[in-house]
């Protein structure tokens, strides 16, 4: 996941990550950036938030749904272990 | 001429299905590279069957148009001269790299253009993933030139669907490096395989159609490296298969933005700027991410003290 994220955006320091548990995303901190990563058929899709719209996003039933930028998807809704992170 | 004696893209679709199924079969037997998804080769082909159905809307004005210009021309190229093929064929091949660079380097173009690379997958289904918004933005206006100077309408129609059915091909991974004199010259899947790659230091280049020699002479010419392999699809990746998502997103995407635009400097920018062009610079622009690819090459590069 590191490594896919590296890609998109290369020297991203990555605080922490979170990772779905079915491995169909992940959700990493970068400073003030959530940097979000997700499955798309065989290839991976990358989007990037500010980090207090990632933390501030709702979870509803063990879902956090997330507000994406961009045309399509809209709106995530992974299962991320660990999340939501504690506050500091 | 008028109307041409054939089509050479309707010809050629029997090659197309033919060497897309021969490239799925060889890539599942791994006797060549050949990726394919199911959902993102479906979304291609449907983009390749739909294209002509958009293209309806305009098809008359550019007709009309085309004849027009033919009508006031500057000379008159015979249909059947020998010198006039070769010279439409340079000239189709050159207007075709313009047209090419504009649809990369402004968004207005690039939102017709940009479902051709929304593809995370390289190979000939890639080709088929057409634009339907193409003949909406006005590209066809480059080619009304080569009817003022005298070509037919007819030939110049033919002339671009030999561009079109030359480019399928290298719409490949199957296919490594051709003979160093073919590279020198001709578009290759090598050099396309560049021009599809998202990585910075492939970005928005090879143009080319038939012959890789414009981008060398424009300077928009790089090989493809053995150390860098591509990464194909856009600098921020479609999360969708959903066609109507491919055919639009961009213009959904400046429709918005016009919609918080503050000045005609942004509703400027925000249309004609460079794809990713934003008021305050806070957008990645091709030259942004090879400006930060390059200074990044550029300190690894330099020993630490």
């Amino acid at each position: 996941m590191r490594s896919l994220l590296g890609d998109d955006f290369p020297g991203a320091q990555i605080d922490r990550i979170w990772l779905a548990g079915d491995g169909s995303a992940a959700l990493a901190r970068s400073g003030a950036r959530a940097l979000y990563l997700f499955r798309l058929g065989d290839s991976w899709v990358v989007r990037d938030l500010a980090w207090t719209e990632a933390a501030g996003a709702p979870v509803r039933d063990g879902r956090l749904h997330l507000r994406l930028p961009g045309v399509s998807p809209r709106l995530a809704r992974p299962v991320l272990a660990g999340w939501p992170p504690e506050p500091a | 001429m008028l109307e041409a004696p054939f089509d050479p893209v309707k010809l050629a679709v029997p090659f197309f299905i033919l060497a897309i199924l021969l490239e799925i079969g060889l890539g599942r037997l791994r006797l060549a590279k050949a990726e394919y998804e199911a959902r993102d080769t479906l979304a291609s082909l449907a983009m390749g069957l739909l294209r002509g159905v958009p293209a309806l809307l305009t098809a008359g004005l550019v007709f009309a148009a085309t004849v027009w210009a033919w009508e006031h021309r500057v000379f008159t190229v015979p249909f059947t001269a020998w010198w006039g093929w070769v010279a439409i064929f340079f000239l189709e091949d050159l207007t075709y790299y313009a047209f090419h660079r504009l649809s990369h380097e402004r968004r207005f173009w690039w939102a017709a253009h940009v479902n051709h690379h929304s593809s995370q997958h390289y190979n000939l289904s890639t080709a088929l993933r057409q634009t339907w918004t193409g003949s909406l933005v006005g590209t066809w206006i480059l080619w009304l030139p080569l009817a003022f100077l005298g070509f037919s309408p007819a030939q110049i129609f033919i002339q671009q669907g030999i561009s079109l059915v030359y480019q399928f091909w290298i719409h490949t991974e199957a296919v490594g490096r051709m003979p160093a004199w073919f590279e020198a010259v001709f578009n290759t899947p090598s050099h396309h395989r560049v021009h599809h790659a998202r990585n910075p230091r492939y970005l928005d280049r090879n143009y080319a159609g038939i012959l890789i020699i414009w981008d060398k002479l424009f300077g928009t010419f790089q090989a493809e490296l053995d150390a860098e392999k591509p990464r194909y699809g856009l600098i921020r990746n479609l999360g969708s298969f959903n066609i109507l998502t491919v055919a639009f997103h961009e213009w959904i995407d400046i429709g918005r933005d016009l919609a918080s635009a503050r000045s005609l400097r942004e509703v400027r920018g925000y249309l004609f700027g460079p794809p990713g062009w934003s008021p305050d610079g806070s957008r990645d622009t091709s030259k942004s991410l090879r400006a930060r690819w390059a200074a990044r090459q550029a300190a690894a590069s330099t020993p630490a003290e």
